[in-house]
């Protein structure tokens, strides 16, 4: 087993970690959670969020041992477990699963573009000028990365006190009576509020550049637990805002709930919203990027930047042969599904495995 | 390299990719009528109504009217007789001809919702007379789209207007156990308009409409005041005015017998004017005692009412829905008429103003 040694002055402090959780964690699908969950347990459906947060921290905290155990990231990992073959293979399942990761972001948020501002913008455009700022954070380093994650959380934060104007609106007996659903519908929603929540797996790939990780724990899981708390508050105010029926109506349920914010210099707020929401996804593409790139770089000894630009090319082809509306549907469907079983199922199994090789190797 | 991508950047940057859209180059539309065409009963006849600004300060209102099948055919037929393109995105006004609204408002709810460029705090109304009449008339110098929501706004604010606007509307039309309502306005002339009362519905057409002076009861029952006004004659021939009135309602179910529920109203309010001349502790008491009643048996035959014509504009229904689990609503409604509705109310008169 080899540990990487990565130099102090490139490592990151234990409590960026809080950012670069909640800024994977919030992204496209934030926009309209809320239906998909409501689909399956009704206006139950904020126990569920409640559910799958605490399946997180155990996953989360199973991570943490998982690299606390070779003191490195998840490839070193699998290393360990299995030998360097397998962990070659590991290696490029991952890079591409952080590419179509990155896909998913793109593509969705085009279509949010396409239907809420402007109708007619060009797909092979705009995720070329994405992708272009994104290789130049990449080429930054780990430390400019997380620096934008650090900016893609706070920046956006006004955003949740215009939700308070909804409030004016809303009903909450619309949420009762609590507890209508039962146990399997609660699951189901949870399980398709999974693609929502993930992005903390980044963890696993970033540990080898925490400076003092037991230290970083903390601030992981105070991380999880604020989305968590962040994405109940909202599917509270939108089962309380929508009936239900109208609610299965409503493809995109926080930019709905946007159109009735108004002040008096701007008429219409989801224009403002969904344009901040470049600044929210910037450190999803950024990382994953990053991540997919260093994935690239320790299996084939490819450098970082080539990688960058190789991965970049592929997206931007990908997103331009990719046909409008119906695709991503079914896109979004496999990726709910790939990282399902990468992050909820996966890793736990994993992480028993390593309990009963470690105690026969020793 | 840096200075390469720099410089690609700039060339797509400026060449600009999306398509402009310049607000002096716009017709922008703030009310829209819908009236049906008598030449064919299936088309409908959509008026748009246009403010144009003039250099002088003031407001010039345009309408266009056409006749389709869709509700969109309509614009792009507008399209055809304005100098440029008319767009929705500043509307604040859709008026429903009542025999429009009869028919039913399903299909055109569709539209409302599906188009993100509409806005979400428009005002739906339904009227007697011609949309068409309406909106080319000449009402106030901020243009007719913005007098007839403004109308509407001020009279939810401070009179006896219960809220709405297109989410509400959205979420009651949505909404198992709740019919939706509408304001309703007349015409007076040229110059004058008027909110003349709720037109309500039932299974989405409108059936009925609510006199105006019914609408304090009718607000008491399905919102708040937070300010509002209310004059009363008292039965020894002198009359009272109350302002500031702030009321609110709750619901109570009675866990034994779930046929039973009482609507428990509080209103508060000050008096303004009286016309008698000493207003004593006394006589406050029996005023209190006569408001209390006179709300008590106006609600209640307003409910009685509700129930023989089987709609159920109050909420009724959700209300059960939010206090029994696994509520069947059909099983429900053919019960609906034979509930047993009572309506608790408590006056409050808080002070009685500078004089005795």
């Amino acid at each position: 087993m080899q540990s990487q040694t990565i130099p102090n002055n490139l490592k990151i402090s234990p409590y960026l970690v809080f950012y670069v959780i909640i800024s994977m964690q919030i992204g496209i699908g934030v926009l309209g959670y809320q239906r998909i969950i409501a689909d399956y347990a009704g206006h139950d459906a904020w126990i569920s969020i409640l559910i799958l947060g605490s399946y997180i921290h155990l996953v989360l905290w199973m991570m943490y041992k998982l690299c606390e155990m070779v003191n490195g990231d998840i490839i070193t990992v699998h290393e360990f477990l299995f030998g360097r073959f397998i962990s070659k293979v590991v290696s490029f399942a991952f890079i591409l699963f952080y590419i179509i990761y990155l896909l998913s972001f793109i593509l969705n948020f085009i279509e949010v573009i396409q239907i809420w501002m402007f109708p007619d913008i060009n797909n092979f455009v705009f995720s070329l000028f994405f992708l272009l700022l994104s290789i130049y954070i990449v080429y930054g380093g780990l430390r400019t990365v997380v620096g934008i994650c650090f900016f893609g959380t706070i920046l956006p934060v006004y955003l949740i006190f215009t939700f308070t104007f909804t409030l004016k609106y809303a009903d909450f007996t619309h949420l009762l009576p609590i507890w209508e659903h039962n146990i399997t519908e609660l699951l189901q929603a949870s399980y398709h509020m999974s693609l929502t929540s993930v992005g903390f797996e980044a963890i696993l790939f970033i540990y080898p550049f925490i400076n003092k990780p037991e230290k970083s724990k903390k601030w992981a899981h105070i991380g999880v637990a604020t989305t968590t708390i962040f994405y109940t508050v909202l599917a509270i105010i939108a089962f309380s805002y929508f009936s239900k029926k109208q609610l299965e109506n409503t493809i995109w349920a926080t930019l709905s709930m946007w159109q009735m914010v108004q002040f008096p210099f701007v008429e219409r707020f989801e224009y403002i919203g969904v344009a901040n929401w470049c600044l929210i996804l910037l450190p999803n593409i950024c990382l994953s990027l990053w991540v997919a790139s260093r994935l690239l770089k320790r299996a084939t000894k490819l450098k970082q930047r080539k990688g960058a630009i190789l991965i970049s090319t592929i997206a931007v082809i990908i997103v331009t042969l990719f046909e409008k509306g119906v695709d991503i549907e079914s896109f979004n469907n496999i990726v709910e599904q790939m990282t399902v079983a990468f992050v909820f199922v996966y890793i736990p199994l994993l992480y028993c495995l390593s309990l009963i090789i470690k105690k026969v190797k020793t | 390299m840096r200075k390469w991508i720099c410089i690609i950047c700039c060339l797509f940057i400026l060449s600009g990719c999306v398509e402009k859209r310049i607000i002096d180059e716009l017709n922008i539309a703030v009310a829209t009528g819908f009236d049906p065409d008598t030449s064919d009963e299936h088309l409908l006849k959509t008026t748009f109504l246009m403010q144009i600004f003039n250099k002088e300060m003031s407001v010039e209102n345009k309408t266009v009217t056409t006749s389709g099948d869709l509700r969109r055919e309509t614009l792009y037929k507008a399209n055809r007789q304005s100098p440029s393109p008319i767009v929705v995105g500043g509307l604040r006004l859709t008026l429903y001809n009542i025999a429009i609204a009869e028919r039913g408002l399903t299909p055109y709810v569709d539209a409302y919702q599906r188009d993100a460029s509409i806005g979400k705090r428009i005002y739906f109304a339904t009227t007697d007379s011609s949309t068409e009449e309406i909106l080319k008339g000449e009402y106030g110098p901020q243009g007719n789209g913005t007098f007839i929501s403004d109308l509407i706004d001020h009279n939810i604010e401070y009179g006896d207007l219960p809220k709405t606007n297109l989410t509400l509307f959205m979420r009651d039309f949505y909404q198992e156990g709740k019919d939706v309502f509408l304001p309703h306005i007349k015409k007076i002339n040229e110059q004058e308009i008027e909110l003349d009362g709720i037109s309500l519905f039932k299974d989405h057409a409108s059936y009925k409409i609510l006199p105006s002076d019914k609408l304090f009861y009718f607000k008491l029952l399905v919102d708040r005041y937070s300010k509002g006004d209310f004059a009363i004659d008292l039965p020894d021939g002198e009359k009272l005015a109350i302002k500031s009135i702030h009321s609110s309602h709750k619901y109570k179910l009675d866990t034994n017998n779930p046929t039973n529920i009482t609507i428990k109203i509080k209103v508060q309010g000050n008096i303004k004017e009286y016309s008698g001349n000493n207003l004593n502790d006394d006589k406050i008491k029996e005023i209190t005692k006569f408001i209390d009643k006179k709300i008590k048996n106006e609600c209640t035959a307003l409910i009685q009412s509700f129930q023989e014509d089987n709609v159920d504009p109050i909420g009724i229904g959700k209300e059960y829905s939010t206090k029994i689990r696994n509520f069947d609503y059909e099983e429900w409604k053919k019960g609906y008429p034979d509930l047993n509705i009572k309506v608790d109310t408590k006056v409050v008169i808080l002070d009685i103003g500078t004089s005795i």
